[in-house]
């Protein structure tokens, strides 16, 4: 069965050219035009994916993304031609997955939403005790990471860190997000303790920390775990 | 209330006097008293006018009682010489106590004046504070100030100056006559801290009465109250500064998500169409490409009409030059427009309604057209198709009256005057797909450069009219008439 998918924009002629591009790619499409007719589709169609456009009329795609995370862990990917931050890390913190900023090419939303798939069918059914990231293995059962046969040494934050990264790839974290799942509450301002433990674990497991294939960097946002689409 | 000093001090001794005066008269028509009973009835009389006329009065009344006590009562009558040591005693004894007693009651009345005009100063103070608080402008609460600082002091003048912003003093408030040659000032420092904010000023009643001491303290007092006056009016205007400019960055954040949002959609839908294209992945069937490029097509003219009008906008913002204006006929004008834009105009009944004598007006014919295809596109873009339209002149003395008048939903109660302004759309938040936003501004600001004035109505029998004046005559030199209203936040 084809996945389905929610286009909410209010611009006809961006549904129009979503439900184009999307359906000759075999997803099944369904459109709404602002927050109320989304909640209703959200709800009924009960779609795989849902693309939210941040700027709706009547609520605010915000008020949308925070509406349906009350009951549903659908992958939510923002569009938006913002270009506040605040706006994507509002959306990232409500529990939106992944954003794009128009104008973006088909190709790029395309590998989004096959990463936004695959992690939710991936999260749905029990996690997998061993992750293979190219030859960095993550064996969450008994705490060990591996590049090839090589053990890596991590502090605890640092594998707890690698953790959350890890066990959602492909979706970014924002720099709040982080901060709360692996120093708790109270922590969600100290961007620079983040900074120094990202940089740290990015010289034990990146093959070239300067130019990082697995830990990503969003500007101003967060970091992705970068999974292979 | 205050009755010694509602007399003058001359009025004061002449009541002492005299009641010593009546007095004698009437004790020497009586039958012969006892020489005891007249004295008692002498200290009586001095009592009350100690009471009434103060202290100094007093002592004058009890030295002129004990003489015509002497002269008129004491044997050997109307000589001031005391034969009787007896007398001699009495007549001491009366001395002594009618001036202890005038002086003990002087003093009584003295100290009760004093409390109740500190009571009224007190009155008069707390009612000052309590209009204080009441008003917030300076031009209102310094004369308040001045005034009751003139009332409270019993001076002449009173003036409040403050320092303006090129530090200078300069009085802002003024009460009382103006000061004669000779007169002498006293000015209290209105400080804030060490910051000095102004002067209160007062003029002395004579050069040489300086204010007392008490009178000092009121003034003080005066003076903390008029600082307090001049911080809160202060803060109510840096708190309206801070709301204006708080205003003013929402309104250019909002201008500046419009604008991104409105370059941003076609280019998203061009771009999604150009890769979509070029995604070997999918073979597109004809419909489909062609559905794509249409897109494609459609798209760009819409990021085209927004570039132009965007730079149509700064243009007329900046003041530009306006292109050559002639005299040309409105009605030709019309007929011209309303014949372009059938196909937009199909289906409906268009009137053109213009009086015979319709005169020329000195117009630049591009700009004008302009103006009446945006209300006509307007009109057909939110109007149902199958309701009329009216284009309608009127002349007026000076001017000529163009409108277009609709029959469909009306604009939104609220929305008349803000249509108008940029990035301000009559069906927002329903984005309408061709609006860039920026039309009726656009319009408006056309107009303005003719020296002419552009607004729109609800109708009571439904729709709407968009109406702009042309003047008859020909402007001097094209009044350049502010575009933007406050809400813009220009400077």
């Amino acid at each position: 069965m084809s996945a389905r998918i929610l286009v909410v924009d209010d611009e006809p002629q961006i549904r129009r050219l979503l439900n184009t591009s999307l359906g000759a790619r075999g997803y099944d499409v369904a459109v709404a035009a602002d927050g109320p007719a989304a909640l209703e589709r959200a709800a009924n169609w009960r779609p795989d994916l849902i693309l939210l456009d941040l700027g709706l009329p009547h609520m605010d795609g915000l008020e949308v993304c925070r509406q349906v995370r009350g009951w549903s862990q659908v992958p939510i990917i923002v569009l938006t031609v913002r270009d506040a931050e605040q706006d994507k890390v509002a959306a990232l913190d409500l529990g939106a997955d992944d954003y794009l900023t128009k104008p973006f090419g088909t190709d790029e939303l395309l590998a989004r939403i096959r990463v936004a798939l695959r992690h939710a069918a991936r999260s749905s059914i029990a996690q997998e005790p061993v992750l293979h990231f190219g030859d960095l293995v993550i064996d969450l059962a008994r705490r060990l990471v591996m590049i090839g046969d090589e053990e890596i040494h991590l502090t605890p934050k640092e594998y707890e860190l690698l953790r959350v990264l890890a066990t959602q790839a492909g979706k970014v974290l924002t720099h709040r997000m982080l901060l709360g799942a692996v120093w708790g509450s109270g922590y969600e301002q100290d961007l620079p303790t983040l900074r120094v433990f990202v940089t740290q674990l990015r010289r034990k497991i990146e093959p070239d920390p300067a130019h990082p294939t697995h830990i990503l960097t969003e500007p101003g946002i967060g970091y992705r775990f970068h999974t292979d689409s | 209330m205050n009755t010694t000093r509602a007399w003058s001090a001359q009025q004061r001794y002449a009541l002492s006097v005299g009641s010593v005066v009546v007095a004698t008269l009437i004790l020497t028509q009586l039958p012969s008293l006892h020489e005891t009973n007249i004295a008692l009835l002498y200290l009586l009389v001095v009592l009350i006018s100690a009471t009434t006329v103060g202290l100094i009065p007093a002592i004058l009344a009890s030295l002129l009682a004990f003489l015509t006590l002497n002269y008129f009562f004491v044997l050997p009558l109307h000589t001031f010489f005391v034969s009787d040591p007896q007398d001699l005693v009495r007549l001491l004894t009366f001395l002594a106590v009618s001036i202890i007693t005038s002086s003990l009651a002087g003093r009584a009345r003295e100290q009760a004046d004093t409390a109740q005009r500190s009571a009224s100063e007190l009155t008069t103070l707390l009612s000052l504070s309590q209009t204080l608080s009441a008003e917030v402008t300076l031009e209102r609460t310094l004369p308040l100030v001045a005034q009751t600082t003139m009332h409270v002091l019993n001076v002449p003048a009173c003036s409040v100056l403050l320092y303006d912003a090129n530090g200078r003093l300069a009085e802002r408030a003024t009460v009382g006559a103006p000061p004669t040659l000779a007169t002498r000032n006293v000015d209290t420092f209105l400080r804030i801290g060490p910051r000095v904010l102004g002067v209160l000023r007062v003029v002395l009643r004579s050069l040489h009465e300086p204010l007392t001491r008490a009178e000092q303290e009121r003034l003080e007092a005066i003076a903390t109250q008029a600082v307090l006056v001049l911080e809160r009016a202060r803060l109510v205007d840096e708190a309206g500064q801070a709301r204006a400019l708080a205003e003013s960055e929402r309104v250019k954040a909002t201008l500046f998500s419009s604008i991104s949002h409105d370059l941003r959609t076609p280019l998203a839908v061009i771009k999604g169409a150009v890769t979509n294209l070029l995604d070997d992945s999918v073979v597109w069937d004809p419909p489909a490409q062609r559905d794509l490029l249409n897109a494609v097509d459609e798209e760009s003219d819409r990021l085209n009409r927004l570039v132009g009008n965007l730079l149509e906008m700064s243009r007329i913002e900046a003041g530009a030059p306006y292109p050559a204006r002639s005299w040309h006929d409105i009605g030709e004008l019309a007929t011209n427009v309303v014949a372009r834009l059938k196909p937009q105009l199909a289906g409906r009944a268009v009137t053109i309604d213009l009086p015979d004598d319709l005169p020329a007006v000195h117009i630049s014919y591009m700009q004008i057209d302009q103006v009446l295809t945006n209300l006509l596109e307007n009109a057909a873009r939110y109007t149902p198709a199958e309701t009329p339209i009216r284009i309608q002149t009127h002349v007026k003395p000076t001017m000529i009256e163009v409108e277009v008048r609709d029959w469909g939903p009306g604009v939104p109660q609220g929305m008349l005057a803000r249509i108008f302004e940029k990035f301000v759309r009559a069906a927002d938040p329903e984005r309408h797909a061709d609006g860039s936003g920026l039309g009726l501004a656009i319009c408006k600001g056309i107009i303005e450069l003719h020296g002419g004035r552009m607004w729109a109505e609800n109708m009571t029998d439904g729709g709407a009219r968009f109406v702009f004046t042309l003047p008859l005559a020909e402007p001097t030199a094209g009044p350049r008439m502010p575009i933007l209203n406050e809400r813009e936040g220009r400077e």
